[in-house]
Formats: structure tokens, C-alpha cells, sequence
């Protein structure tokens, strides 16, 4: 199991996995410089305003790079290998760590248009971010 | 190269003494025993009596060490006068080394141990816990959750943006069991070739085993003194010569916090560089040798080329070329890195960089450097050194 300590149970993030078990991708958007970020940061980590607004994320980006999970190192995921683990780039600019699944890793390749999957949000009853390709990429 | 950013500490302060413990899977021992050995060591190497010891410095990842403190009680130091301990991981080294000797520059402490001790094997393992912090919950949630996983996201970005190759990676294991094989303390000494290499575990894509450092029970120390103290001890003094410890803009909330990085292509020492090598007032022709921390390979990639000492994508090349392996114009790792040598967290790699400068590092001295650059940690911030030898 992840251990308690490595939950940060601050009322931001927890409103952030509670809007994700509501089926939306919440993303924080600076009313100064416009720069988007998934993670609930009490400022603008670009121009360090304050002024934040949250919106609905379209759920929509591609990949940025990716890792093939074949050693489990947190027993929590040791059914889970090989499982793929990518950084996406939201197009509204926001990074954020997901799984990614319904890809073959041989078909994966930078920039492959991924889309957040709100139905397959979770492991081990924690929720987390998935993301699956948004055309069906060739299983061989 | 001119620099308008010189610390006053550079040619003025010196690293004399190297203490190390054995390097294994179960020590058996407290790490305050691991720690208290190393530093006696690293004083009895320099010829400094511990009553003349009055600083320590030390860093730990998540408690997985003891308290500057607790070694100094140990040691039975009666005048201390700087005990500073920081949680930070890879970037420490230099970065401590540096403020050890700004602190001496000072006047703040004279003579100051710089150690790193743990039991990285048989306790708390670093490149598997579990740190706290929003980020890292970010992480763990998406199955990011140890080390190798984290730097494999850099080293696959590094891949697509130079058009390289996992035997790009390989490389790197492959040209540092050549310096291994000569390293007693070594973890790995065994050649390894690229049909080794292809046959080595695959444990987080595109890394496999043999890309990952070995983790170890040790520790190791290092005295640091001014310039005009060490000309009177036991060893040759090893000058610092060049330091700087950069971190950029979203460098992240924790350490292994890489989201918000704007290029994983290129780490910390692409930022550094520019005042690395002001502060030393060279550029990377003048360095005979380097010592990269290579918690995994592709980190010696990123530092050849951010650093200036190969081309943008040329990195594997340049190893593959003979050059940073024994016999090579610019020596790489010549205790055969982390990779081989085993993880004592970076502070290894910094001794290495000592014992080679004062011409103690047994068959694979290489006398010929009188310059060496070593650098400390392999992501968002790091630290790194230009030391020359004297005499």
C-alpha cells in the first residue's frame, strides 16, 4: 500500500480528486498570464498571480514521453506490470502525469493524440488519471 | 570565458581528506557507525586530529541517515561551529562542498567533514520511497513511484529529440565496467557487452538493469579546508577551482517532481554551465577529466552535452569514440560511476574526482589530469564543481 505520508490530504487536492471521481478534469487557470496547470498550486507558477480561476479541462492532448513499467516497485502495482505511465501535454498547455492505456507500446510515438478517460480512474480505490488514445491505434 | 559571478571561495579553499567504509549489500552496522567511520577516516587521511574538526555537513533522503549532530557527538568533537543537514538527494555533493567552503572562506569553521551514510541496500532504499508531498501523490497515482521510472520519462525524451537509440544508453554501462574492472570497491566488475547489455532485465523502458545504479550499504567523507591550512597536511590539496548549483524556473515541488520542466531533453546542467564555467574562468577544452553522477545512464548523456563537453546528440558518440575510457583524452567515471562502483548517493563520485586528482586512485590513475569537473544530481537542480590538482 502507498503510505499515508505520501497523500497530501490539503483541501485543494482533495477537491481535485473529488471533481475527478465527479467524472471532470479540473485545471487551474491564471487570470494574469493565462498559463494552465493541473496540479492545485496556490499560485500562478509563470508570473506568480494569484488570481486563479478553475475550469473544465477538454481532457485532450498528446504525449509528451512515456515510460513501460516491467518491475512493480510498489507492491500496490505488482498485478499492474508491464503498464505504461506517460507525461501528457494537455492542449491547454497544462503537463500532467498519467497512465496511459489501450496503446500497444510499439505504437506509441511523441505527440499521439491521447483523450482522458474518466471511466477508468482508478487502482487500488484511489483515483488517478487515465488517458487512452483518441483513434484506435493498431494492435498487432 | 569571463564571469561577473566568481564565489570568493574558489582558489582559496581545498578538499584534502577521503574516507570511505566498504561498499556492500548488508552492513550490518548503524549508519551512525557507517557515518562516524568515514569521517574518522576522511580526518585521518588529511592528518587532521579530530579535535581540529569543527564543522560536519551532511545530506539524507527522507531520514534515511543520522544527524550531523549525532557524528559529531560520536566523534567526540569539542569545538563545532557549523552542523548543517539537508534533504536533498544527488544535487547535495557539490552543493555541500561549496557551502563548506564559503563557510570556511568565512571564517565561520576551519576544518569541515562533508559525509553522505546509509544503508541503501538492506534499509530504506532511495530510488523506491515514497516521498510526501502533492506532487509526488500526483505521481504515485499515475504508477510513478521510484526513481527509475521517473528519469526513464527524461531519458526517452532525450531519444526522440536527438533521434538517438536505446544502444545510445548502453554505451554508457558498457565503457564504465572498463574502469570498473580496475576499482576494488566496485559493485560490478564483470565486462559487459552489448549482447550483455540487450540481455540485462528490462525494469522501466527504455531502462534496464544495467542502466540503474546499484544500491549500497556505505558511506564516505570528505575534509575541506582553506588552501593555505591544507598546504601543511597529509595529502595534496585538490582546489576548488570552479562551483555553481543551479536550479530553473518549475523545477518542481519535490525532487522527483518533473511536470513542470519545459524540456526533458536537457537537465540542470545545461543551466549551469554558463556559471560553472564563468566561476572557473575555463571552458570545457581545458578539462582533462569528469566525474557525472550516474544514478542511471542516460544522466553522463545529458551532463556530456549540457556541459559542453560534447555536442547536442553526441554523447554516445563520443563514448563509443574511446575517449572518456581508460587511455581516453577526457576520462569519464573512472571508478566506473555509480552505475558500477554502487550508490553512495554522489558523494563517491566526488571522491573519486579527489583521489584521481591526487593521484591515489591505483591502476586507473590517470596522470595526466590536473583538471577534473564532477557534477551532482541528474534532473531539475544540481550542483558541480571544477577542482584542480596542485603541485
Amino acid at each position: 500500500m502507498v503510505p499515508q505520508a505520501s497523500t497530501d490530504s490539503s483541501a485543494p487536492a482533495e477537491a481535485f480528486w473529488h471533481a475527478v471521481r465527479s467524472g471532470w478534469l479540473p485545471l487551474r487557470q491564471c487570470a494574469s498570464c493565462g498559463v494552465s496547470f493541473v496540479v492545485p498550486l496556490p499560485a500562478c507558477p509563470s508570473c506568480a498571480g494569484a488570481d486563479l480561476v478553475v475550469t473544465k479541462a477538454r481532457g485532450t492532448g498528446t504525449v509528451y514521453s512515456w515510460v513501460v513499467a516491467h518491475h512493480a516497485f510498489d507492491p500496490v502495482l505488482a498485478d499492474a506490470v508491464p503498464y505504461i505511465a506517460a507525461l501528457i501535454n494537455l492542449d491547454e498547455g497544462a503537463r500532467v502525469y498519467a497512465r496511459l492505456v489501450d496503446v500497444a507500446d510499439r505504437d506509441l510515438v511523441a505527440g499521439l493524440p491521447v483523450q482522458w478517460s474518466a471511466s477508468a480512474s482508478r487502482v487500488a480505490d484511489r483515483p488517478l488519471l487515465v488517458f487512452r488514445p483518441t483513434q484506435p491505434t493498431e494492435q498487432r | 570565458m569571463a564571469s561577473a559571478r566568481r564565489p570568493a571561495f574558489l582558489g582559496r579553499t581545498a578538499i584534502v581528506g577521503v574516507g570511505m567504509t566498504a561498499f556492500t549489500k548488508s552492513s550490518g552496522q548503524t549508519v551512525l557507525n557507517l557515518a562516524t567511520q568515514a569521517c574518522r577516516a576522511a580526518a585521518s587521511d588529511a592528518g587532521v586530529s579530530l579535535d581540529q574538526v569543527d564543522g560536519v555537513m551532511s545530506y539524507s533522503w527522507h531520514n534515511d541517515s543520522v544527524p550531523s549532530q549525532a557524528v559529531a557527538t560520536a566523534l567526540g568533537l569539542p569545538d563545532c561551529r557549523l552542523l548543517t543537514d539537508v534533504s536533498l538527494g544527488g544535487q547535495a555533493p557539490c552543493y555541500l562542498v561549496m557551502q563548506a567552503a564559503a563557510a570556511i572562506h568565512v571564517g565561520m569553521a576551519r576544518n569541515v567533514l562533508v559525509f553522505r551514510a546509509l544503508n541503501g541496500r538492506s534499509g530504506v532504499r532511495v530510488g523506491s520511497v515514497q516521498v510526501p508531498g502533492l506532487a509526488a501523490d500526483f505521481r504515485y497515482r499515475a504508477g510513478v513511484s521510484a526513481y527509475p521510472q521517473i528519469i526513464a520519462l527524461w531519458a526517452r525524451r532525450y531519444l526522440i529529440d536527438t533521434g538517438g537509440t536505446p544502444d545510445d544508453l548502453a554505451v554508457v554501462p558498457i565503457a564504465q565496467r572498463h574502469w570498473a574492472a580496475d576499482n576494488d570497491r566496485a559493485v560490478r566488475r564483470s565486462p559487459l557487452t552489448m549482447d550483455g547489455y540487450h540481455d540485462s532485465p528490462m525494469i522501466a523502458d527504455p531502462f534496464r538493469a544495467a542502466d540503474c545504479t546499484t544500491e549500497v550499504d556505505g558511506a564516505c567523507a570528505l575534509l575541506i579546508t582553506s588552501f593555505d591550512e591544507a598546504r601543511d597536511m597529509r595529502q595534496t590539496p585538490v582546489v576548488l577551482t570552479g562551483a555553481a548549483y543551479r536550479a530553473g524556473r518549475g523545477s518542481g515541488l519535490d525532487a522527483g517532481d518533473s511536470s513542470w520542466w519545459p524540456d526533458l531533453s536537457r537537465n540542470y546542467t545545461w543551466l549551469l554551465a554558463p556559471d560553472l564555467w564563468g566561476s572557473a574562468g575555463m571552458s570545457p577544452g581545458d578539462i582533462d577529466m569528469a566525474q557525472l553522477y550516474d544514478c542511471f545512464s542516460s544522466s553522463v548523456l545529458f551532463a556530456l552535452e549540457g556541459l559542453g563537453l560534447a555536442p547536442r546528440g553526441g554523447a554516445a558518440d563520443l563514448i563509443r569514440s574511446g575517449q572518456t575510457g581508460p587511455g581516453g583524452n577526457l576520462p569519464v567515471n573512472t571508478n566506473g560511476g555509480l552505475l558500477c562502483e554502487g550508490y553512495v548517493h554522489g558523494m563517491n563520485t566526488l571522491a573519486e574526482a579527489v583521489l584521481q586528482l591526487q593521484g591515489r586512485a591505483g591502476r586507473r590513475t590517470v596522470p595526466a589530469a590536473r583538471t577534473c569537473v564532477v557534477t551532482s544530481g541528474a534532473l531539475t537542480d544540481g550542483s558541480a564543481l571544477v577542482l584542480a590538482r596542485t603541485g
